[in-house]
Formats: structure tokens, C-alpha cells, sequence
């Protein structure tokens, strides 16, 4: 499904900020919100088809947890990125950050479905089991604050900034009230 | 009920009726009355009243969605629910990992840019712009509406058996008193009032919970004597997934992932910063408070299981008995009192948070969605927050099994309708009026009745997946296929103002 909306004249004042051909930069980052959109469809359809092995026996219902650790974090990277997009600008730099979060989470989900189950004598690593050393280190605690310091670098660049605010409210209609209210 | 049971704070607590426990308790609950009351003399709008005039700060905006964010279960069910399941309840909290930054790259900056260009008092605001359609609108409403009773009253419900436990006046009465505080600053000052006694509380919360990391680390001996003790007598509390299955305790992740971008109650809060350009240290510092606010969740769980499995302290006559237990035995008693008048900050402050959208569905949407609009917001917005308290504290009164179910689908049935239609919707040009009102109306549908035919013990989904999860899939779905369907309207429902804010 692709947006219908896609190559339509949007954002005719966001210009390039490396000065290159406007409507190249429209094309990529058509390209990407396109490929977000295509893959968020993908990763819930996919979570559906992974709840819907719940209902069969072995070995089918076993494909369900390997289907949700991976098509589960596409899901939530494509969200990410479909918020990230800029008309004319793509995702930059986000997209390597993006990259390496989403192999963590999802590298981490698979690894702990492969690794063999815990017993007394199981080595620890950082102090809890291998598996759980994963869930627990590699999906919770090592993306934790690597987004948002992502975020916070390349927000003037790729976020927000004076002149996005400025193009925003000059869209306001006529009569249009944002601090309005009845008192 | 599903897994989503053990979330909820419905049993009663151990008698905590200690003087230096009442004493801190009775501080809080002053410190919280007097900034309520400087709050209600700077409340003079329906403005100021629902959306803190939208002049608040960076710090205050972290503070308070973390404050919201985390309800008593944080504190008192999540330890349970870790010493119960072993590692799989982490996956109620792992999504932090990726939440704060996710909502504020998908909803921050599109909910208070369109703040720039319309007035935004509630979410079902945002929709109606987003589609152009009172009808989207009022639809929100009600299931917001529907979410709040039911969560308030589990929450009313959790803060009377803290009350009862410090004070011991019967869970009756301490129902009725912990509504009259809370009540106390959220009619008369709002959402203003909310606000800064969130950052009282979350504050309260993260010293709290950082502190208690410690002592939990300390008294299991750290995560190796921890895991050690573990290891020997059940293995499987430290699989990654606990006693769930993999698929439930991926579909915790899922679902407490990608919902956490339709919970009205946090992201309602992204109109009120001032200075829209504060996003940018925004998930850093929400990600820092939440981190140290939920380290008690999982330490407080692990340490209380290995310590009961050792023969250090007796077995639990509940799991809810875990922080409780713990605090009393191996932590100072004004440390122990500090968390107890956390966990009431933690339930008060997510208990006002519902307060103000209920009552801005009722007072503000509602009435636009059929085409009229109130001529006293602010009074009407008092009179509503009243009604909501009192219908939520008399269904808290009938405590049991039906409070815990009314408080099970809130999180989901915010999830199921605002995800798609808002958190998509505001990101994709493509998405149509007829695919927002089409999914929030799936949503409304399959949570209401997979939850009903569970609580009924007629159908619940196998391997432990809850209602929550089937809902929040289903109404993504049917948002995507109507919207493909109806995809020529979409360029008539998008104003342009709205397409230049869904540009930045």
C-alpha cells in the first residue's frame, strides 16, 4: 500500500539543507516513509499471523514467539521512522542509530529463543542467566539512552527548529485560535 | 481475566500503621494540598484547567509524564508480579527502552505543533483535525471515557487500600478519603494542579525507588547471590520469559511498546509545554526518571524471591505482599515511609491525570462532537470532574473481581483506539476519516467483548496473549484496509494546516 498522498506537492517551503535537487530529496524521503509504511503493514499482519499460531499445536504454534521477535520490533522501528521522516530531508543520520537499536531488540529476542533454557549451574553473565543477561542488558538497558541522546543531537537538524515553527504557524487559517478556550 | 489480572492493586496491603509511617504519609498528603492550592489561584481558564494554560516547562512536562506513566503497580503489583512470574514481567517495562523516544519522534512534535495552529485541549481534538470529523471525535471520547471510570476506580480502589493500611479507618472510608484529596486539587486546580504535584510526586518516586534498588541489591547479594539462590530451587523464574510463555511475555512488549503511544493521559500533556523546541531534551530526561523510578519494579521483585527461597524471610502470604514485606524487614522505617507515600503519589497522580481527560471528553468533546460547545468550560470542567470521582469511587467500592476487570482493559482500550487513527494517522497523509472511525470503533468492539467473555470465563485467547494485544492488532489492521479502501477521500479530509504541521 503505498501512500496516495506520496509525490503530491508537499512541503513547498522545506527546502534542501545540502542544497541538492529539491525533488531528489522529496523522492527519498517518499522512498523511506513509503518503505516504513509497507513494513509496519508487514509487522502487524505478521504479529496477527504470530498470536494466530497460538491456536494450532506443535510445531506450528512454536514459529509464533520466532515471528513476534522479529516482526514485532519492525513494527516499532517503521512507527519510529514513519515519525521521523522529513519531506525533503529522509532520515539522515537517524537511520544508522535506528539500525543498530533495532538489532539489539530484535537480535536480543532471537538469541534468547535460541539459547538453551537455564539450569543450577549456569554460568552467569553480569550476574544473571545468559538469556536473561541479554533481555535484560542488550534489549532494556543498552538502547535506553541511546535514542534519546540520538534524539537530542540531530533534533535542530532533523527534528525541529525556528524555522519549521515559523512555517507551522504561518499555515494557520484565518480566525484560528490555539490558546482559545471558554471560560 | 488473562494475564492482565496481576496487574492491578486489588488485595489489600499489610498493616503498615507505624508512626513514622502515618507521619510521613500525613506530610505528603500537606505538601500536595498546599501546591494544589497555589495551583487553583492561578487556574482562571478551561485553558489553564485542561492543558496548564500550556505554558509549562521541560523539566515539569518529564517529570509529570513520568509521574503519570507509572501508577501504584509500579510500586506494589510489579514486584509481585516479578516474584510471582520470575523475568517475564520485565516486559511490561523493557519497552521504556524505546517508548520515550518513539512518542517523541511520532507524537511530541505533531501534537504540539498542531497546538501552534488549533486550539488542543484534549486528543479527541487532535483526531477531529487530524480527519476533519466530530464524529472520530466523539467516538475517542467515549472510549476514553469508558477507559477512565475503569481505571479510576481500580486506582481509587488501590489508593484507599494504601490509606487503610497506613491508617487503618476501614477501606470504605479510606476510599472516600483518598477521592476527597485527590478531588481536593483537581477540581480546583486542575490539570495545573495535577502537574505540579506530578512533579512532586515523580520526584518523590525516582529517590525513592533509586534507594530501595540499593537496599534490595544488598540484601539478595546483588544479581549473582540473587540469581544463585534462584538457579538452585526454580530455574525458569529466570528464563527470560518467567513462567509465561514467550508469546505472552512478547506481547507484554508489544503491547506496553506500541501502546504507550495511545495513552491519553501522557500524551495529552505534549500541548501544555511552552516552548515547543524543549522536545529536544525531552526523551532524555523522561527516559532518566522512568529508569530510576522502575529499578524497585524489578530489584524489589528478584530480591524478595531469593530471599524467601533462602529461608531469609517467611514466604509471602500474596505476592502484592513483596515491597511491603521487603521495606518493613530490610530497609529504615523513613525510607519505608517514603516509598509507602510514594506509592500513594505514584496512584494519585495517574488518578488526576484521568480526572482531567474524563472530564475534558465529557465537558469539551462530547458537546463539540454534536456540534455545540459549552459557554463555561472551566465550570462545567469542575462539575465533571467531580461526577467522574464519585461514579469511579462507588464502583471502587464494590471491590473485587469486577473493579480489577473494569481496570484491566483501560490501558488496552487506549491502546486498540487511539494508536492507529492518532499515532499512525498523524504520520501517514494516506490514513481517512472512514479508516479512523472504522478502527476506533474495532478497538471499542474486541476489547470491550474479548475482556467481557474473559471475565465471563467463556473465551480467553491461548498462550497467555491478552485481549489487549488481539484488540491493538485488530484495530491497526482495520485502519490500514479501510484507509486503503477509502484511500481517494484522503486528500479531503486533511487541512492545511494540519498537512503542514504532519510536514515538519
Amino acid at each position: 500500500m503505498s501512500d496516495p498522498m506520496k509525490g503530491a506537492a508537499s512541503g513547498a517551503t522545506n527546502g534542501s539543507p545540502h542544497g541538492a535537487p529539491r525533488h531528489a530529496h522529496e523522492s527519498a524521503a517518499g522512498a523511506v516513509r513509503d518503505l516504513a509504511l509497507r513494513a509496519l503493514i508487514v509487522g502487524v499482519i505478521g504479529i496477527a499471523i504470530a498470536y494466530a499460531t497460538a491456536f494450532f499445536s506443535e510445531p506450528v504454534a512454536r514459529l509464533g514467539p520466532w515471528i513476534m521477535a522479529v516482526l514485532m520490533p519492525i513494527t516499532m522501528f517503521a512507527m519510529m521512522v514513519l515519525g521521523a521522516v522529513r519531506a525533503g530531508r529522509g532520515i539522515g543520520p537517524l537511520a544508522i542509530p535506528f539500525v543498530v537499536v533495532f538489532v539489539l531488540v530484535a537480535g536480543g529476542f532471537v538469541f534468547a529463543l535460541w539459547l538453551p533454557p537455564e539450569a543450577v549451574d549456569t554460568p552467569l553473565w553480569l550476574g544473571l542467566p545468559p538469556r536473561a543477561a541479554v533481555i535484560l542488558f542488550g534489549v532494556g538497558l543498552l538502547p535506553l539512552f541511546m535514542l534519546p541522546i540520538v534524539y537530542a543531537l540531530t533534533f535542530d537538524a532533523f527534528t525541529l527548529n525556528d524555522e519549521d515553527i515559523a512555517r507551522v504557524r504561518a499555515a494557520r487559517l484565518p480566525g484560528a485560535n490555539p490558546k482559545g478556550g471558554t471560560h | 481475566m488473562g494475564t492482565l489480572a496481576l496487574l492491578l492493586q486489588a488485595a489489600p496491603m499489610p498493616s503498615l500503621s507505624q508512626p513514622i509511617i502515618g507521619g510521613v504519609a500525613l506530610a505528603y498528603f500537606v505538601v500536595v494540598a498546599i501546591i494544589g492550592t497555589w495551583a487553583a489561584r492561578r487556574t482562571r481558564s478551561a485553558t489553564d484547567f485542561f492543558v496548564a494554560g500550556q505554558g509549562i516547562g521541560l523539566f515539569t512536562l518529564a517529570i509529570a509524564s513520568m509521574a503519570a506513566t507509572l501508577s501504584g503497580f509500579a510500586f506494589i503489583g510489579g514486584p509481585g508480579l516479578v516474584y510471582t512470574v520470575g523475568l517475564g514481567a520485565v516486559f511490561i517495562v523493557l519497552p521504556a527502552a524505546l517508548t520515550n523516544s518513539m512518542g517523541a519522534w511520532v507524537m511530541a512534535k505533531r501534537l504540539r505543533l498542531l497546538a501552534e495552529v488549533r486550539e488542543m485541549m484534549t486528543i479527541p481534538d487532535a483526531i477531529a483535525a487530524r480527519y476533519d470529523s466530530r464524529a472520530a471525535q466523539g467516538l475517542s471520547a467515549v472510549a476514553i471515557i469508558i477507559a477512565v471510570v475503569g481505571y479510576m476506580a481500580t486506582n481509587i480502589l488501590a489508593l484507599g487500600l494504601v490509606i487503610d493500611a497506613i491508617f487503618a479507618p476501614g477501606l470504605a472510608l479510606s476510599i472516600w478519603i483518598g477521592t476527597a484529596i485527590v478531588l481536593g486539587y483537581s477540581v480546583s486546580g486542575g490539570i495545573l494542579a495535577g502537574i505540579y504535584n506530578d512533579v512532586f510526586q515523580g520526584t518523590l518516586m525516582a529517590l525513592a525507588s533509586g534507594a530501595v534498588f540499593w537496599y534490595a541489591l544488598e540484601a539478595g547479594g546483588g544479581f549473582s547471590g540473587m540469581s544463585r539462590t534462584i538457579l538452585a530451587t526454580d530455574a525458569s523464574l529466570l528464563s527470560p520469559w518467567g513462567k509465561l510463555t514467550p508469546l505472552a511475555a512478547l506481547s507484554f512488549y508489544f503491547v506496553f511498546g506500541l501502546g504507550s503511544l495511545g495513552q491519553p493521559h501522557v500524551i495529552h500533556k505534549f500541548f501544555m509545554l511552552r516552548d515547543a523546541r524543549r522536545l529536544k531534551w525531552f526523551p532524555l530526561l523522561m527516559t532518566a526518571a522512568l529508569f530510576v523510578s522502575l529499578l524497585l519494579f524489578i530489584g524489589v521483585g528478584l530480591a524478595m524471591k531469593s530471599l524467601v527461597l533462602s529461608g531469609a524471610t517467611p514466604a509471602l502470604d500474596m505476592p502484592d505482599d513483596a515491597t511491603p514485606a521487603f521495606l518493613l524487614r530490610f530497609t529504615p522505617v523513613p525510607l519505608a515511609a517514603l516509598v509507602f507515600a510514594s506509592v500513594a503519589a505514584a496512584i494519585m497522580s495517574t488518578v488526576n491525570s484521568f480526572m482531567s481527560i474524563g472530564a475534558a471528553a465529557l465537558t469539551h468533546d462530547l458537546p463539540v462532537a454534536f456540534g455545540t460547545r459549552l459557554s463555561n468550560e472551566l465550570k462545567w470542567g469542575r462539575i465533571w470532574t467531580v461526577v467522574i470521582a464519585l461514579v469511579s469511587a462507588v464502583v471502587a467500592q464494590a471491590s473485587g473481581t469486577l473493579v480489577a476487570f473494569l481496570g484491566i482493559f483501560g490501558w488496552g482500550l487506549f491502546a486498540s483506539t487511539l494508536v492507529p487513527a492518532l499515532a499512525v494517522g498523524l504520520n501517514w497523509r494516506g490514513a481517512t476519516r472512514a479508516g479512523a472511525i472504522a478502527s476506533i470503533a474495532t478497538g471499542l468492539t474486541i476489547t470491550l467483548s474479548l475482556e467481557t467473555l474473559a471475565y465471563l470465563k467463556r473465551f480467553s485467547f491461548p498462550a497467555g496473549v491478552t485481549a489487549s494485544a488481539i484488540a491493538l492488532v485488530s484495530s491497526l489492521l482495520v485502519f490500514f484496509v479501510v484507509s486503503w479502501f477509502t484511500r481517494t477521500t484522503a486528500a479531503a479530509t486533511l487541512a492545511p494546516d494540519v498537512r503542514a504541521v504532519m510536514e515538519v
